[in-house]
């Protein structure tokens, strides 16, 4: 059998996955705080099980007896990393909405755990604390804030949150030597992942605007084009799926003339 | 089959809520005391798809898992409680609310709020809404009354063509910690929830509170381009959702013909 219909079939898995990508960036195009995700590919060169097969004859006639594992390059994916470039800042007047220039997540308390998110999108809950869209406390500080009812919510620019002009927290700001160590968890969160050992640090560089909130980072023409690519790209490895069968075929109608 | 579908499948049903928030906020552009809502998303969960720290092919350790989202999915639809414009009716029973605040009344027997300040007399004297909801306390206008007079702090008084009180009361006005938790139940009518907190009493233009102005009403708080331009990119993401689905179904295409 010819071995380049499994390369091809790596190659068009490649890019199913890559459509996956490219559609949940698509999905989310409307989501508050959302940052895209990127690919990058490179070529694998698999190693055979007869690669491990000690073998007592090395060469039969000076030939090598089983092919190059080199034969067998397959497209894989080398690299998955979430882009945190920042996303268009749309101004949409809500007291407590709020959106991060630069660096840094707002950090938030929920029941697994501290979650990191680019979503300003806060309200106040029943008891007056600050919390997320879905009731998750947002922390400050020194903690959960807590706002008097009724209050002129001012946020200055580095995250000091002012009732009535009377400080009543400030937003905590962090980022990570190295954002690569930080996973999506869904609804908008981010976290550490497990058995990574990058540092948090307060975000020096953050500013935060009041009254905002940070588009997806994802861009639509880079997405659409991404898709052609895609898409054009499994149908090249569909037609050489189907050209190895053709090989296969006269290979194997040959071989039937010759035996007769 | 393909992931691709169900992600952008996911992404537009998220951008036809959108478009029906979207639809909604227009539809009530003339609605008195309508607040307009926004429609909220979030990323659905991620698949890890390679673990960090796993083997490769080649021998050496994948760098950073990949993980591939699932789509989004609504997180809310929550009204915006800014304030819409006043429009000068002079009609002695419009009322509208400068600021935080709402009216109570009475709905088949149980407590609501509104901020729609447009009161008539009902055939008792009774000051109600348009849809013949009594305003709280209850008050009723002796027939002999000539003027009606509301002050800024709620000060209701019906007098005679003398200038004397005839009968008087005070109209107090309700904040809600968190107003965009109220549950909007159509006609212009709030019910208090457990997310927006008990409603709390207190005079107008007190701790906060809104001021009253008698002859003015407060108009939507729709914008007519906001709302266009939001128009415009859910329609545009819609598409482009749709476009991820024809591509996931041309290459399944692909791979179906692969077979002949």
């Amino acid at each position: 059998m010819d071995k380049s219909v499994y390369s091809a079939l790596f190659g068009a898995l490649t890019n199913e996955h890559r459509l996956n990508n490219i559609s949940n960036n698509l999905a989310n195009i409307n989501t508050t705080g959302y940052k895209r995700d990127a690919l990058a590919f490179k070529d694998t060169f698999v190693l055979f099980a007869h690669d491990q097969i000690m073998e007592p004859v090395a060469n039969v006639r000076s030939e090598k007896l089983f092919p190059e594992p080199k034969l067998m390059a397959k497209p894989r994916i080398a690299l998955a990393q979430t882009d945190f470039s920042p996303g268009a800042v749309k101004v949409t007047g809500g007291p407590l909405d709020v959106a991060i220039h630069g660096e840094g997540f707002f950090k938030i308390q929920t029941p697994d755990g501290e979650f990191l998110t680019r979503n300003g999108k806060f309200r106040q809950s029943t008891d007056g604390t600050l919390v997320t869209d879905r009731g998750y406390p947002v922390l400050g500080d020194g903690g959960p804030i807590t706002l008097p009812r009724n209050a002129n919510i001012v946020v200055g620019d580095r995250g000091e949150v002012l009732a009535n002009n009377v400080q009543v927290g400030r937003l905590q700001l962090v980022t990570f030597d190295d954002l690569r160590g930080l996973e999506k968890y869904g609804q908008n969160l981010f976290r550490i992942r497990e058995g990574s050992d990058i540092a948090e640090q307060p975000a020096a560089q953050a500013m935060v605007q009041q009254g905002a909130l940070e588009s997806a980072n994802v861009e639509v023409v880079s997405e659409m084009v991404n898709m052609i690519e895609a898409h054009r790209q499994f149908e090249a490895y569909t037609k050489v799926m189907k050209a190895s069968d053709e090989l296969d075929k006269s290979s194997s109608q040959r071989l039937g003339k010759a035996s007769v | 089959m393909m992931r691709s579908l169900w992600t952008s499948a996911s992404g537009m049903y998220a951008q036809q809520l959108n478009i029906d928030t979207i639809s909604n906020n227009l539809a009530n552009v003339n609605t008195v005391g309508f607040k307009k809502s926004r429609a909220e998303f979030e990323d659905l969960m991620y698949q890890s798809m390679k673990i960090a720290g796993s083997p490769t092919g080649d021998g050496g350790q994948v760098p950073t898992p990949v993980q591939v989202g699932m789509g989004v999915r609504p997180a809310s639809a929550h009204k915006f409680f800014t304030q819409g414009d006043f429009q000068n009716t002079t009609n002695p029973l419009d009322f509208a609310i400068e600021g935080d605040g709402f009216f109570q009344v009475e709905v088949n027997g149980e407590l609501r709020y509104t901020r729609a300040g447009a009161f008539k007399l009902d055939k008792d004297g009774t000051v109600v809404t348009s849809n013949g909801y009594k305003l709280q306390p209850e008050f009723v206008v002796p027939a002999e009354t000539k003027n009606i007079t509301l002050s800024s702090d709620g000060h209701l008084a019906a007098l005679d063509s003398s200038g004397n009180e005839l009968a008087a009361a005070e109209i107090p006005i309700f904040t809600f910690i968190n107003p965009a938790g109220l549950d909007p139940l159509g006609r212009n009518i709030y019910a208090q929830s457990e997310a927006s907190g008990e409603a709390q009493q207190g005079v107008p233009g007190e701790d906060g509170n809104g001021t009253l102005a008698q002859g003015f009403l407060e108009m939507s708080n729709v914008e007519i381009v906001d709302e266009m331009v939001n128009m415009i990119v859910g329609q545009r993401a819609y598409e482009m959702n749709s476009k991820a689905i024809q591509t996931s179904d041309a290459m399944l295409q692909l791979a179906a013909d692969l077979k002949r």
